[in-house]
């Protein structure tokens, strides 16, 4: 931006400012993001972000804009620590690429760094690093291929940082998301070695200890995730707690969802059983079961492609527009007759499978 | 191709485009195709067009018969959101246009983009050859035969019906 172009903006943010100043809304707030945004102030951009989320958490825009600038962020210090690598490579500067490219949800990217990194000096936190990313990747694919690498890495790191607690949390998290409790109590009881009397890791050694007696093993717990594609850690999640509140159900969400403007249909499936609101009879029957097939085609897909398991798919044609947002349990989709969803209907959608509800399949309704 | 291609990565926050066929032959393509990781581990490390472009074909050839359920046409459009990426695929009668964004980009600010970059392909494919190639078979004029009867319907004969 130009010394002038930007002596002209002084007066247009002030303004905003001052807007700002006389009514804080969401609205106003974002005015100012988006001015500090013409600017290129990336910073202020978070800053203002950041505030105005505190008041107004979920805000969708201000949502977008914060990550947005993030990733703007992250990207020109990522392009800048390439740089000083090519030119002069050293650890300080491949670690924070790695964790940088990890938090930006780079996966592979960070491995590639980590791999490198390992190359140029054999340190053991690159071995963790890589360990950490593809972590992250197998939470995403659910391959055992990647669980197995991930224990093997941790090894690794393990024998070069000897001292070091973090490979083993590591293995705890990856053996207590797949159910291995045997391997996650040895890790505890590893990591109490290290800090004895620690009250919580005391505590979580004694909850293995009762999880641990009919546990599978690391590879039989590996296979059963790659097959089922569930995790240990989602079947736990998902139970209700005792104490809390009574779980929403599907139908008055589905009523809801079905009751908009052009709606022709909306859809719930889990197993082989489906709630559909608005179409009927056979009309329901098929719909519920294309929907089926499209979230069992488009799952396969997207993890040949690498673009890991699929948030939703949406379609539109001459019939209307269709989402459809999968979960591990199950799916939700809505069929409109205009051409494109509202972002309302989405996040209704999204929220309908991510709410973790109960859902309740009556044999009458059951498609 | 590019002023086809360009003005879409220049969106922020896509990460390649792949313009190909309907049956899955790339044309063109611009972008990083190599941070394009494949999870099967028979397609090597990255994908590159013409596996994303197959692979799209692919797919949305196989939702064919599961929209037939609901006697739905393929869909012009389609967002596959996905973990890592986001993947969206513009469908015209010949041609495929597909994008990959990264994490965070929404599928929205590309919808405009697309529409102009299908219009620009009609476009370029409207334009009227500078010079025209040698036909590569026997022009219409020369059969005398049945073949004739199609001249007007753009349709080459059968072996069996031309003269000879």
């Amino acid at each position: 931006m130009s010394f002038f172009e930007r002596l002209l903006s002084k007066p247009r943010l002030r303004s905003v400012r001052q807007r700002l100043a006389e009514d804080s809304s969401a609205k106003n707030y974002l005015a100012l993001a988006q001015e500090h945004a013409r600017l290129g102030e990336l910073e202020h951009v978070q800053r203002v972000c950041e505030e105005a989320l505190a008041l107004y958490p979920g805000h969708a825009e201000l949502t977008r804009l914060l990550e947005r600038s993030r990733a703007l962020v992250g990207e020109g210090r990522t392009r800048a620590l390439t740089r000083e690598l090519r030119e002069a490579p050293r650890p300080g500067l491949y670690r924070e690429l790695a964790e940088l490219l990890l938090s930006m949800g780079r996966i592979e990217r960070a491995e590639e760094v980590a791999v490198e990194w390992f190359a140029h000096n054999g340190e053991g936190l690159a071995q963790l690093l890589r360990a950490q990313a593809r972590y992250q990747r197998f939470l995403v694919d659910r391959r055992r291929e990647d669980g197995k690498l991930v224990q093997e890495l941790c090894d690794a790191a393990e024998k070069l940082m000897p001292r070091d607690e973090r490979p083993l949390r590591l293995r705890l998290e990856l053996c207590s998301a797949i159910g291995a409790w045997r391997d996650a109590r040895k890790a505890v009881s590893q990591l109490l070695e290290g800090a004895p009397g620690d009250a919580s890791l005391e505590s979580r050694f004694r909850t293995l200890n009762a999880l641990a007696e009919n546990a599978p093993s690391f590879d039989a717990a590996l296979r059963e995730v790659e097959r089922s594609g569930k995790l240990a850690t989602d079947e736990r999640a998902r139970r209700p707690a005792p104490s809390a509140a009574a779980p929403r159900s599907i139908r008055p969400l589905l009523q809801e969802l079905a009751s908009g403007p052009n709606v022709q249909a909306a859809i719930y499936e889990r197993g082989s059983t489906a709630l559909v609101q608005g179409a009927k009879g056979a009309t329901a029957e098929r719909t519920a079961r294309a929907v089926r097939e499209i979230v069992n085609k488009s799952r396969a897909t997207a993890r040949r492609l690498g673009a890991g398991a699929p948030l939703s798919v949406e379609l539109e044609g001459d019939f209307g527009s269709v989402m459809i947002a999968p979960d591990d349990t199950g799916s939700a989709a809505l069929w409109t007759t205009r051409p494109a969803l509202t972002a309302a209907q989405r996040q209704a959608l999204l929220e309908l499978v991510g709410a973790g509800v109960d859902a309740e399949l009556s044999s009458e309704e059951a498609a | 191709m590019n002023e086809v291609l360009d003005p879409l990565l220049r969106v922020p926050g896509v990460r390649c485009v792949v313009l190909g066929t309907p049956d899955g032959v790339p044309i063109a393509s611009g972008g990083d195709l190599s941070l394009t990781v494949a999870a099967e581990p028979e397609l090597g490390g990255g994908l590159g067009a013409d596996a994303v472009c197959g692979l799209v074909a692919g797919w949305l050839a196989s939702l064919g018969p599961s929209l037939g359920l609901v006697a739905w046409d393929l869909p012009q459009r389609i967002v596959l959101r996905a973990a890592r990426n986001t993947i969206v695929v513009r469908r015209s009668p010949n041609a495929l246009l597909i994008a990959m964004l990264d994490p965070g980009a929404q599928a929205e600010d590309l919808r405009l983009p697309m529409e102009g970059a299908l219009a620009r392909l009609q476009r370029v494919a409207r334009r009227p050859r500078t010079s025209s190639p040698p036909p590569a078979l026997p022009s219409r004029d020369s059969h005398k035969g049945p073949a004739s009867e199609n001249a007007d319907n753009d349709v080459l004969p059968f072996a069996n019906e031309l003269p000879g």
